[in-house]
């Protein structure tokens, strides 16, 4: 005798199946594909951020997305125990000088953990963070002695987009500024963000 | 017919709930952790200490040791291991994370890895701090992401009191669990 098969049945086994695909493959696309992980200092106001900072400026993107593979270790004693660390490289010229020994005009290279491309860092690579040419962004900075290029303080908090008009961008939920939540009440233009900063620079 | 279309409608109504459990359930956890796929691809795993600080080394392999996971850190002496070391390093980061050997063909995961806390950023911290940091760094070869969450909810986050958080919580120990 033959077996008939209630097609009514097998289209609605197979709808199941392909919408538990979709939510498996789904849940994959949520995870952190990504190959460097740092643990980075965090700030939770503006004054925090800025007093650790050695200079904020306001800097154009003149060139990026150069990478480079740096040994950044200076303790003689691990210095040839530690692997090359790849390191985009961006170039900016200063804008604006909030705090530091910079002037207007210089050029600055300011370094940023991963290579943009290959072997990102995960934060940066999730919120877009490298640096893009031709971009204005507020920057929060390291400086080192030995001529290694600046460090933002970290990922998330270390640069702020200015836009066109002059109001500022962060993709990251962590940033102090330019980052539109309802539940917090943060500086949203340059001029604002400059005025917040500098109440805690003596 | 009539009672094919009755059992078309049943298969249908307990379809559409285990639908619904499950993205139930991938909301909770997706919530409580986030998984890093370039953790170890096994939770044993052999590390040589090179970090020089012993104290804050044996206490945050205990701090993963001694949870309900499977992690099993051992140390061992020699080379050709994972490894946690230090330097000074002219970056802003307290520690970071390098997976190895990536077994492109199976899982993608590591096969070993490095660990580097930086002592540029470290030098004034207390060693719980110290220990919040290498914990964290564990955290992701054992298959955790950043920032699940905030706070002291998990040991990945950045926002966590470095200070007082220096153990794996609830959370992290869900996530590896759910990876191993």
């Amino acid at each position: 005798m033959e077996k008939k098969y209630n097609p009514k049945i097998i289209f609605g086994i197979a709808v199941v199946g392909i919408v538990l695909v979709i939510n498996i493959v789904w849940i994959f696309s949520l995870s952190e594909k990504r190959v460097l992980k740092a643990d980075y200092p965090y700030y939770s106001e503006v004054e925090d951020i800025t007093i650790a900072a050695d200079a904020i400026i306001v800097g154009k993107v003149i060139d990026a997305e150069k990478v480079q593979e740096m040994n950044v270790n200076t303790d003689p004693q691990t210095r040839n125990e530690v692997d090359s660390i790849p390191y985009t490289v961006s170039k900016f010229e200063a804008i604006e000088i909030v705090k530091g020994d910079i002037n207007v005009g210089d050029i600055i290279e300011v370094k940023q953990l991963g290579d943009f491309k290959n072997i990102p860092e995960a934060t940066l690579e999730e919120i877009d963070g490298y640096f893009k040419l031709g971009n204005l962004e507020l920057l929060f900075l390291a400086s080192y002695d030995d001529g290694t290029p600046y460090s933002t303080l970290n990922p998330t908090q270390g640069a702020v987009q200015v836009l066109e008009d002059q109001t500022l961008y962060s993709a990251s939920k962590y940033s102090l500024f330019g980052y539109e939540t309802k539940a917090r009440s943060v500086p949203q233009t340059l001029d604002d963000a400059i005025e917040k900063i500098s109440q805690y620079i003596k | 017919m009539r009672k094919d279309a009755k059992k078309f409608k049943g298969t249908f109504k307990i379809s559409i709930c285990f639908m619904m459990l499950f993205c139930f359930s991938v909301v909770v956890n997706a919530a409580a952790y986030i998984y890093y796929e370039y953790g170890l691809k096994s939770a044993t795993v052999e590390v040589e200490n090179r970090l020089g600080y012993n104290s804050i080394y044996t206490k945050s392999v205990s701090a993963w040791n001694s949870t309900s996971t499977p992690v099993n850190i051992k140390t061992v002496p020699g080379s050709g291991h994972s490894y946690v070391i230090s330097g000074v390093y002219n970056d802003t980061w307290y520690g970071m994370y390098t997976p190895k050997d990536l077994q492109y063909l199976v899982t993608g995961r590591a096969g070993k890895f490095t660990i580097e806390l930086n002592r540029k950023q470290l030098v004034s911290e207390s060693e719980n701090f110290w220990q919040s940091v290498l914990v964290h760094e564990f955290g992701h070869a054992f298959c955790l992401g950043d920032n699940p969450s905030s706070g002291n909810s998990s040991i990945m986050n950045y926002d966590r009191n470095r200070n007082t958080l220096i153990k794996p919580t609830g959370n992290d120990v869900t996530g590896v669990n759910n990876a191993y």
